[in-house]
C-alpha cells in the first residue's frame, strides 16, 4: 500500500510484514517471484562457477 | 511490480517509454562497487569462514554451512550498504547531476549516516540470502554428484547445483524484497516527489 507523506502507515519492519499479509494474503510476500528468480538463477550460476575456479586457483578447498 | 501489482510485461514497457533502454543500466557504477565489496566478501570469505567454524569436512553438520553463509553475507552487506543506497538514489534521480554530485549531496544533507540507511534490514536480507545460497548449493552438490555420478568439481555439478540454489534463495529472499520496497517508500517519498518514486518502482521492477 502506498504510504502517504503526511501519515505513517507502517511502524517498523514487523508491522509492515503483518499489514502486507493481512492485505494481500501470505502469497503476496512472493510478488515478483519470476523476475527475482530470473535475476538470481544466472547470477548464482556465474558467481558460483567463478568462485569455485578462484578457490581452486588459490588453493582453497572447493565448496 | 511488487508494490503496484502490475505484471512484468507492462512494467518493462513503461520503463522503456519513460527513459529508453539505457534506463535499465542507471547507476551501474554503484552496482560495480556493490559487487566488488559485498559479493567479494560474501563469496570470497565463505570457504575460510566455513573451515574456521569447523564446517569444512565432508561429515560436518549442514547447519554450520548455513551459519558460515549467514556470517559472510551479513558482514559483506555492511560494506555494500553505501553502494546500495547510492545505486537506488541514482536510479530514482531524474535530474542531470553526476554520480559524484549525488554522493556529495547525500553527504551534505545527511552525513555519513545517510550511507547506512536501511542497514539493519539489509543485513537481515543478506544473511538469509547467503545462508540459503551457500547452504543449499553445498547440499545440492552432494545430491547431484551422488545421483549423476559426476565429481563435485565437475562444471556440470556446479551448474546444476547453482540452479537449485537459485530457486531456493528466490523462495527465501522474495518476501524481504517485497517488505524492503514497501518500507523504503517512506524514505523515498519524503526525499523525492511521488513521480520520482513511481519511476523508481518501474526501474527497480517492484
Amino acid at each position: 500500500m502506498n504510504q502517504p507523506t503526511d501519515a505513517k502507515i507502517y511502524d517498523g519492519f514487523m508491522d509492515c510484514a503483518m499489514k502486507t499479509v493481512k492485505e494481500g494474503g501470505v502469497t503476496s510476500l512472493w510478488r515478483g517471484f519470476v523476475p527475482i528468480w530470473a535475476r538470481f538463477a544466472p547470477q548464482a550460476t556465474l558467481q558460483l562457477l567463478t568462485i569455485e575456479a578462484l578457490y581452486d586457483f588459490f588453493g582453497f578447498k572447493g565448496i | 511490480m511488487q508494490v503496484s501489482g502490475a505484471a512484468i510485461g507492462p512494467t518493462v514497457a513503461e520503463v522503456m517509454q519513460a527513459g529508453g533502454i539505457k534506463s535499465f543500466w542507471k547507476g551501474i557504477p554503484f552496482g560495480y562497487g556493490r559487487e566488488l565489496s559485498y559479493t567479494s566478501v560474501k563469496l570470497g570469505a565463505y570457504a575460510p569462514v566455513r573451515d574456521a567454524i569447523g564446517a569444512g569436512e565432508p561429515d560436518s553438520p549442514f547447519y554450520l554451512k548455513f551459519v558460515a553463509g549467514a556470517i559472510t553475507g551479513g558482514v559483506g552487506s555492511i560494506f555494500g550498504n553505501p553502494f546500495d543506497v547510492m545505486k537506488t538514489l541514482a536510479q530514482t534521480n531524474r535530474g542531470s547531476e553526476s554520480l559524484g554530485a549525488l554522493v556529495t549531496n547525500m553527504y551534505q544533507s545527511q552525513g555519513v549516516n545517510g550511507f547506512y540507511r536501511g542497514l539493519q534490514v539489509n543485513i537481515m536480507r543478506a544473511c538469509i540470502l547467503n545462508a540459503t545460497k551457500m547452504g543449499c548449493y553445498d547440499m545440492a552438490k552432494g545430491y547431484v554428484a551422488d545421483s549423476a555420478g559426476w565429481t563435485r568439481k565437475d562444471p556440470r555439478t556446479v551448474f546444476a547445483s547453482s540452479f537449485i540454489a537459485g530457486l531456493f534463495m528466490t523462495i527465501t529472499v522474495a518476501p524481504s524484497y517485497v517488505l524492503i520496497s514497501t518500507a523504503f517508500k517512506t524514505f523515498f517519498i519524503l526525499l523525492f516527489t511521488h513521480s520520482h518514486f513511481c519511476l523508481f518502482k518501474k526501474i527497480a521492477g517492484i
